[in-house]
């Protein structure tokens, strides 16, 4: 595998403790298994001239600049139309819970977050921060400055999730919040009643947001790698429950898939980006889902 | 049911340590924080009553296995009987064997009792010491119980095939009443027989079957040594047509002959026995070859001339040559006595002119043209009454008096001493009799005549001679005929009996119910009456168209008949079929008596027994052997030469078996247990002696039990099935 590539694993990320160097790994990791330019194709207007890198597209190189000093540049572009994107993070207890793996789901989505920002900023699109528990805890409004990016990844370094959650709740107050039509990306584990959920982002999208909801759960909530009799314990609750794990684990994983499809199926119905997500899984399947949705709404 | 290791039996206790296992040994749940509880939630209870119920099941299945194990080193044992015996309890075993001469079959060189010994050799090593045996066979020998083995073996070794052989029901009665007598708890009964249908033929049921009641915990086991597909050619009863006869004539020898199993080719003989200076010798007389299939059945007749044979007694026998295909060797030989002896005399007086008088029945009994050729089997003299007074009597074998006229008192002495000597006197009355009262009524005439005679009875419509359903010697060969029609031969008239002697006997009757012909035994002889004439020409006055009527052939048998009686008597045997405590009585002719004789038995062993010197005949007890025995004795003056012929009785053939139903029927409620082999045997009996010990029955019951919870606890604790939804972006764990 590329070097570059093993930063989109959780535990090659881990090692990384400063957030906008994970987010750059991240984003760079991304781009280099594209094997092209994420910008290829995009109608955008001339902004600035950079240096060529490996990567970039010939055709893009500036040949009049080329011929005036002997450097390779490449035209940059801007987006006719910036995207105006949210990160919203859910604050709750349960998402810093792991069972074994490197990353918490917060540490797991604040990564995904750290590089959406990144990928955002460099495309010039402004970029905003949400955070909510029981109500909306942090907010950071959207600015495409290079700037940004470090207020944002400052924010997020700083978020720790601790309460108990009202994501419903904290999602209406959302779209009673913002004006400006806008991209919300959702890190939440959901671990709470789908229905108001469900209607939550249906109230956001008809405020005509476009919505991608991160389903991050841990690589244990979705696998199940349990055996024996085990006492399970609810982090908010403190509700506790014996289970023969072995014979559990079948049971168990109908019941996430049951409640994963349920989502599925509402999202789609309201045209919400859904993407279930693990701590195991690697960056890129967030990012290209950030990507196609940017895409879908020129 | 019972444990032969009881202590071993606690060990089914140890089933209790999966149950405390399962309390006390509960495992101790590992604590983990998990967010996603409300997935578990969900289906938590029913997945518990789920896990609740396999658990029962694996500890049903291990405690199970347990216990099941634990009877299994205890020897758990299912006894039969429900009584608890010790393996090495005494039994009282009881042998019946058949010894009928079926069971001298020979398959694979040995006969079925031979076999049926060896398995009952085996069954006395098996049985358990300090046992009492008792064997019966069908002899008909009373035996008890021994304890001594060797005792029991020997009385083994001795039994053979009886010919005169007592049917098993008989001889089971015996057994079964020992049985009742027994000492022992255990009682077992054997019977060893080839399940012939002749021996257990369903007609037997009942009596069986009571007397099978009396001991009812009896062990009862048939030892089947029968061929299952027997092959035998059999002789079947041989029929001679006479077995005394005159010179001249000719014996006629009716052999049936049948085939079970396959189709074989065999060659009859049959031979003549001479003793000539005490010697015997034996003359092949004919021969024949014949085939038959399995199921045929023929009767193959030959005939013996006797037309070289000096007078005396003559035996024979008739022999199916080859082995070849043929099991039973028994009915494979028949031997045959008759008697060749001049013609006998008779005696024929009439009123003048004889001749006109006795041409009818001289005519019967010696036929002219049989007479020119020596042939006839009766001689006859014919004389007119008034020279009876003078007539040698005593040689003549009959006396007839055809229509005798009033007879003076010295001729009725006469005759009576004659009749009283051993001679046999016909009377045929008829209308020279004259007024009863003057003669035949009178004293010297009833000391010879069967009753008073009534004054003629005339029947103008004419009345009838009646021999059906008639069963008297002299009659008998008129019962083989399908009906005499005597109805063609009217009797108008005829003498009634009013008072019947009580010695006398009426043989028939006419139509109307009076006496036709009586008998009656004076001395040692015979009188013999037929109260219409035989003599009366065809005319009005006729009392009877017996001789005279068309195609007289009834007349012509009548004749002979009576005369054959009269010569011969009913106790002319010469041919026995073996049965049990069969006796012999031959008849002295000629001779008041002997006090000495010797007797050859078949086998050549000969015997000088004594008899009663005053009786006219010998009688021979206690015939075991089939074959031609001889007797002689007397004086050199009048010396005797007597024989007879003793022949497995056609029963002893049949092998055909009895099938499992018909069995099952014979006996009821108390059908025995059928083996064909000493291991089936010995296996068996000690099953039933010392129960079915379960140990490998348990032991696999203890396998499939493991292996049921090996395979229960893998699929309750063991699947690891991939979750059923995995994101098409998700790679495979490494």
């Amino acid at each position: 595998m590329p070097a570059a590539e093993q930063y989109l694993k959780p535990e090659v990320i881990r090692q990384i403790s400063r957030l906008d160097l994970r987010a750059q790994f991240i984003v760079r990791g991304f781009l280099h298994g594209l094997h092209a330019s994420p910008f290829h194709g995009f109608s955008v207007e001339f902004s600035e001239h950079r240096r060529y890198a490996p990567g970039d597209d010939l055709k893009d190189i500036d040949w009049l600049v080329y011929a005036k000093t002997d450097k390779y540049y490449v035209k940059k572009f801007e987006a006719e139309t910036n995207i105006t994107g949210y990160l919203v993070m859910d604050l709750s207890q349960s998402m810093g819970y792991t069972y074994r793996q490197e990353l918490t789901k917060f540490e797991y989505s604040i990564c995904l977050a750290a590089a959406l920002c990144y990928l955002m900023i460099h495309q010039q699109d402004p970029c905003g921060l949400i955070a909510f528990d029981e109500r909306i805890r942090h907010s950071l409004p959207p600015r495409s400055k290079r700037t940004q990016l470090a207020n944002v990844l400052s924010l997020l370094s700083k978020l720790e999730p601790t309460g108990k959650t009202e994501i419903a709740k904290s999602l209406v107050q959302i779209a009673a919040m913002l004006r400006q039509k806008s991209l919300l990306m959702i890190f939440s584990d959901l671990l709470a009643e789908p229905e108001p959920v469900i209607q939550a982002l249906r109230q956001l999208r008809h405020g005509g947001h476009d919505v991608i909801l991160f389903h991050v759960l841990d690589e244990a909530e979705v696998k199940f790698p349990f055996s024996g009799m085990v006492e399970f314990e609810e982090p908010e609750t403190r509700e506790r429950l014996q289970v023969d794990a072995s014979n559990f684990k079948q049971d168990y994983l109908a019941e996430l898939e049951r409640f994963r499809e349920h989502f599925r199926r509402e999202c789609f119905q309201s045209g919400v980006d859904y993407v279930p997500l693990d701590t195991s899984m690697q960056f890129d399947k967030a990012l290209m889902e950030y990507l196609l949705s940017r895409r879908s709404r020129r | 049911m019972e444990f032969l290791n009881f202590g071993m039996a606690f060990f089914a206790a140890s089933a209790a340590v999966p149950v405390i296992l399962h309390l006390i040994m509960r495992q101790n749940p590992k604590h983990v924080v998990f967010p996603a509880l409300r997935f578990v939630r969900q289906r938590n209870e029913a997945n518990r009553r789920k896990l609740r119920l396999r658990h029962l099941v694996l500890l049903a299945l291990r405690a199970a296995a347990l216990i099941f194990l634990a009877f299994a080193l205890a020897r758990l044992t299912l006894t039969t009987s429900g009584a608890l015996v010790s393996q090495q309890a005494p039994v009282s075993a009881v042998m019946v064997f058949d010894t009928s001469p079926r069971m001298g079959y020979e398959q694979d060189n040995q006969t079925r009792l031979a076999a049926a010994v060896e398995i009952a050799k085996e069954l006395l090593n098996n049985l358990p010491p300090k046992s009492e045996i008792a064997i019966f066979d069908t002899s008909g020998d009373l035996v008890n119980y021994a304890q001594d083995m060797q005792l029991a073996k020997d009385r083994l070794e001795r039994l053979q095939l009886n010919p005169g052989s007592l049917d098993m029901i008989t001889t089971l009665e015996d057994a079964v009443r020992l049985l009742t007598q027994a000492s022992h708890e255990v009682q077992e009964l054997y019977i060893f027989t080839d399940l012939s249908q002749v021996t257990w033929s369903e007609t037997q049921a009942a009596r069986l079957q009571a007397l099978l009641g009396d001991a009812p915990n009896a062990a009862r086991f048939i030892i089947d040594v029968g061929s299952i597909e027997p092959r035998n050619t059999a002789l079947g009863n041989l029929e001679l047509s006479a077995e005394t006869l005159p010179r001249n004539t000719e014996l006629v020898v009716r052999m049936p002959v049948s085939r079970v199993g396959g189709t074989v080719e065999k060659e009859l003989q049959w031979f003549l026995h001479h003793w000539e200076d005490g010697q015997a010798e034996t003359e092949l007389k004919g021969q024949t070859f014949f085939t038959q299939e399995d199921g045929d059945s023929q009767t193959i007749e030959f005939r013996i001339s006797t037309l070289d044979l000096k007078p005396g007694i003559y035996q024979g026998e008739v022999r199916l040559v080859g082995r070849k295909d043929d099991g039973l060797q028994l009915d494979d030989q028949r031997f045959f006595t008759f008697r060749v002896q001049p013609p006998w005399r008779i005696l024929l007086a009439s009123p003048a002119p004889a001749e006109s008088y006795t041409f009818d029945l001289h005519g019967a009994l010696a036929p002219p043209a049989l007479r020119k050729e020596d042939r006839t089997r009766f001689e006859c003299t014919v004389m007119t009454l008034a020279q009876l007074e003078s007539a040698k009597l005593d040689n003549y074998h009959v006396v007839a008096l055809l229509d005798p006229t009033p007879l003076p008192d010295a001729v009725w002495d006469r005759l009576y001493q004659y009749v009283n000597a051993g001679g046999r006197l016909a009377i045929f009355l008829g209308r020279e009799a004259g007024a009863p009262d003057a003669s035949f009524n009178a004293e010297a005439a009833q000391r010879l005549l069967p009753g008073k005679l009534g004054p003629p009875a005339r029947w103008p419509d004419g009345t009838f001679l009646t021999t059906d359903r008639n069963s008297h010697p002299l009659l008998r060969e008129f019962q083989q005929l399908e009906g005499v029609p005597w109805r063609n031969f009217p009797v108008f008239r005829f003498w009634p009996v009013e008072q019947l002697n009580e010695h006398a006997r009426v043989i028939t009757q006419y139509t109307n119910g009076q006496p036709a012909i009586l008998e009656r035994d004076v001395g040692r002889g015979r009188v013999l009456v037929m109260t219409t004439p035989i003599s009366d020409e065809l005319d009005e006055t006729a009392w009877n168209t017996l001789p005279t009527g068309l195609e007289p052939w009834p007349f012509v048998m009548l004749a002979n008949e009576t005369m054959l009686y009269l010569v011969g008597g009913e106790n002319q045997t010469f041919n026995y079929v073996a049965q049990p405590q069969l006796r012999a009585e031959l008849a002295l002719e000629g001779t008041s008596g002997i006090p000495r004789y010797l007797l050859t038995f078949p086998d050549g062993r000969q015997d000088n027994p004594l008899s009663s010197p005053n009786e006219p005949r010998i009688t021979i007890p206690g015939i075991t052997q089939v074959g031609n025995y001889r007797v002689q004795g007397g004086t050199a003056d009048s010396p005797v030469e007597l024989g007879f012929s003793v022949n497995y009785g056609p029963e002893q053939s049949q092998l055909a078996r009895v099938t499992p139903e018909q069995l099952a029927a014979t006996f009821g409620s108390f059908e025995p247990t059928v083996v064909r082999s000493s291991g089936e045997l010995k296996r068996i009996a000690r099953t039933r002696r010392e129960g079915q010990e379960l140990f490998p029955w348990l032991i696999m019951l203890v396998a499939v039990l493991l292996a049921a919870e090996h395979v229960l606890a893998n699929v309750f604790y063991g699947m690891r099935e991939k979750p059923r939804y995995r994101h098409p972006w998700e790679r495979e764990e490494t």
